[in-house]
């Protein structure tokens, strides 16, 4: 189900290096001169990516922060432009810092994924400059999780915690101190080739501990769902009563879009005073009762039906319209659902009902 | 007594007498290392043979009663309602503002020692906040229901030992309360830049029933939509106020908070000040007029300059 990405990002064939924490460090060290640099850190018991000063403030505790990447390209808040009104007519003026080169290090492969995913729908129908200059701007150094979270579960999906889509560079502890690093992309490779000397060529017996490694985790992690068959079944059964079930619970917040790494509706409004303002794009959801309100009407009025449209955006149509589905098993929905909602147990359900579907009748009443 | 209770629902469900049971269950979950966990959550159940999942225990911390107003469940018939002390007293809210026809609700009035802390889906290992004020120094709670107020009345308590009792909101509060403004300030400066306005606490409290929340609307735009920091101080505020002598303290809004934002210090604040002021205590009893459409003429006015 995961096909190969067919973005414009140029990848190489995979150099293997080793590199140390040490001269991680030190490569960060001087990074920070001419570009920005994003990494996690906690703060007040919350891990977020934010931008630092100096290596030693990164957190590379395992797990992920608590609000994924996709808010470095595609901000919680951000200005499209903003307007003044003048003697002479209308000022708009374009933000500015979209052209900054920008790293991020420590990024988990699920999360680094997620930006393969709404690559897709950024320069659709529609190329969105602002997301893509960020895109374009930024090199992302990823790391492997060689300790999942309790509620990931990239693996039902067909990725891995070693997963090199998305990253430039992918960073994987075999030893203490001691990093395995793919190179993956031209980006990737163009910073390899600046420090140079800090790297070392990976050991086979490195890469090998590498492949141990991945093979032990995944082979803890929860086994691939029928992706295909979810699909399928999902194509004739927007109607089927089993929704209002599964949805159950749902309070309407937006906590598991907003968590979300590929959850990417957006909102538009104008904020002005006086003479002088600004249009801004705040992220939106689903789960909203006034999401796609028209002005006399409601398409989804009820809350099973907000969050059938979730379900169908990344199990369905994302597929259908880009082959991809629109969920890495990050598990955040999982973990924070202020009402125990769990996306595992919806592909669960749904499984249930294609077994259903395939040994007996289906019930279409409830009870 | 939970064996009586389930066998009670049963025949109240096969009857038709109730549509619904709304009350904690749990349920098995995947976890990435293999192995299976269980969560305490709502469970809706609608036919007899679910009713055996129905459990009470310290997990069984979210506020119920934040169903019942909500579209979905409006539909279900007579609802069955599994509910702690402290989230009757939300009960006793919407029916002084007439939300809810308490003849469509079976309360099953729950008798309890306290939940446990859950802050941004992480048990902290201790009691609740808000539990600590309602427990004596034995562990036994100052807060039932009784059988007034409940359709049935369960007496049997959350099995296990007592778990460690943590910190009391209103010492946080106070603790909080001796900081410099300055401090305090920056403190929730802090606190609100990470609000993503995902609305969790809004959806989640029983109070925020509003079919047109003020913060949604867009034309006029009275709360900055946005969640830069001004915008999500408008909103917060505007929370406060219209939570003011609402507000039950059943502390859903900072449980749910993704972000950890420590939303009851400011209810808290509200509640004790409400209560300094007009001697009133919100869901105390049904048949009191709420406090905003109430007036004594005793009532403090010192604000008025």
């Amino acid at each position: 189900m995961q096909t190969t990405i067919e973005t414009d990002i140029k990848q190489v064939e995979t150099m293997n290096k080793q590199i140390s924490k040490k001269a991680i460090d030190a490569i960060i060290s001087e990074l920070t001169e001419g570009c920005q640099i994003f990494a996690p850190v906690v703060q007040d018991g919350i891990k977020l990516y934010k931008q630092i000063e100096s290596p030693e403030q990164i957190n590379w505790g395992h797990g992920n922060c608590h609000r994924s990447l996709k808010e470095l390209f595609f901000p919680i808040t951000e200005p499209v432009f903003s307007f003044r009104q003048t003697r002479k007519g209308i000022q708009i003026e374009t933000p500015g810092n979209h052209n900054k080169k920008r790293v991020v290090i420590g990024a988990r492969p699920c999360d680094c994924n997620a930006l393969s995913i709404t690559d897709k729908v950024f320069k659709w129908d529609y190329e969105d400059e602002l997301y893509l200059s960020f895109r374009e701007n930024t090199l992302i150094i990823g790391v492997s999780c060689i300790q999942p979270e309790p509620f990931c579960f990239c693996t039902a999906l067909n990725l891995s915690p070693f997963d090199e889509t998305g990253s430039d560079i992918l960073l994987t502890e075999t030893g203490k101190g001691i990093y395995h690093a793919n190179i993956i992309t031209e980006k990737g490779v163009a910073l390899f080739e600046r420090f140079k000397e800090h790297f070392t060529e990976a050991s086979p017996d490195q890469s090998a501990r590498k492949d141990a490694m991945l093979k032990d985790i995944v082979s803890k992690m929860p086994a691939p769902f029928p992706m295909q068959d979810i699909k399928t079944w999902l194509d004739k059964n927007f109607d089927h009563p089993v929704w209002e079930e599964i949805a159950l619970g749902c309070i309407g917040c937006g906590t598991c879009t907003y968590l979300c790494p590929t959850c990417h509706c957006f909102d538009i409004t104008d904020e002005s005073r006086g003479y002088a303002g600004e249009r801004l794009r705040n992220w939106d959801s689903c789960a909203f009762g006034h999401f796609t309100q028209m002005p006399a009407h409601q398409p989804r009025p009820l809350q099973w039906q907000r969050f059938r449209q979730r379900v169908m955006h990344k199990f369905k149509y994302y597929i259908d319209r880009f082959s991809r589905l629109a969920c890495v098993g990050c598990g955040r929905c999982r973990s924070l659902c202020p009402a125990g909602k769990d996306t595992v147990e919806v592909i669960q359900t749904l499984q249930k009902q294609i077994d259903l579907a395939e040994t007996g009748p289906k019930t279409n009443k409830k009870g | 007594m939970m064996d009586d209770l389930k066998t009670r629902l049963k025949e109240m469900l096969t009857s038709g007498a109730i549509g619904m049971v709304i009350g904690y269950g749990q349920k098995e979950i995947y976890m990435a290392d293999g192995s299976r966990e269980y969560r305490t959550c709502p469970v809706f159940l609608s036919r007899d043979t679910e009713i055996d999942r129905l459990v009470w225990n310290r997990h069984c911390v979210q506020n119920l009663v934040t169903y019942l107003t909500k579209e979905e469940y409006k539909e279900s018939g007579k609802i069955a309602l599994m509910v702690k002390p402290c989230d009757l007293k939300a009960i006793h809210v919407l029916e002084q503002e007439k939300q809810i026809d308490r003849k469509r609700l079976f309360i099953i009035g729950l008798t309890c020692k306290g939940v446990m802390a859950e802050k941004m889906g992480i048990d902290e290992g201790h009691l609740a906040g808000k539990c600590i004020k309602c427990l004596d120094s034995s562990g036994k709670s100052s807060a039932v229901c009784t059988p007034d107020e409940a359709d049935i009345v369960i007496e049997t308590l959350p099995d296990g030992d007592m778990p460690p009792k943590g910190k009391d909101i209103s010492s946080d509060l106070e603790g909080f309360e001796k900081m410099p403004s300055e401090k305090r300030w920056a403190f929730w400066q802090n606190q609100f830049l990470k609000c993503l306005r995902c609305y969790a606490c809004r959806s989640a409290c029983p109070m925020c029933y509003c079919e047109q929340c003020i913060c949604d609307m867009s034309r006029p735009q009275w709360i900055d939509k946005s969640p830069h920091l001004k915008g999500n101080f408008l909103f917060h505020i505007v929370r406060a106020f219209h939570l003011t002598g609402r507000c039950v303290g059943c502390g859903e809004c900072e449980r749910v908070c993704p972000m950890g934002i420590p939303l009851m210090l400011i209810n808290q604040k509200m509640i004790d000040t409400v209560k300094d002021l007009y001697g009133y205590e919100s869901g105390k009893d049904p048949e009191q007029a709420p406090l905003l459409s109430q007036f004594k003429m005793d009532d403090d006015q010192s604000f008025i300059k």
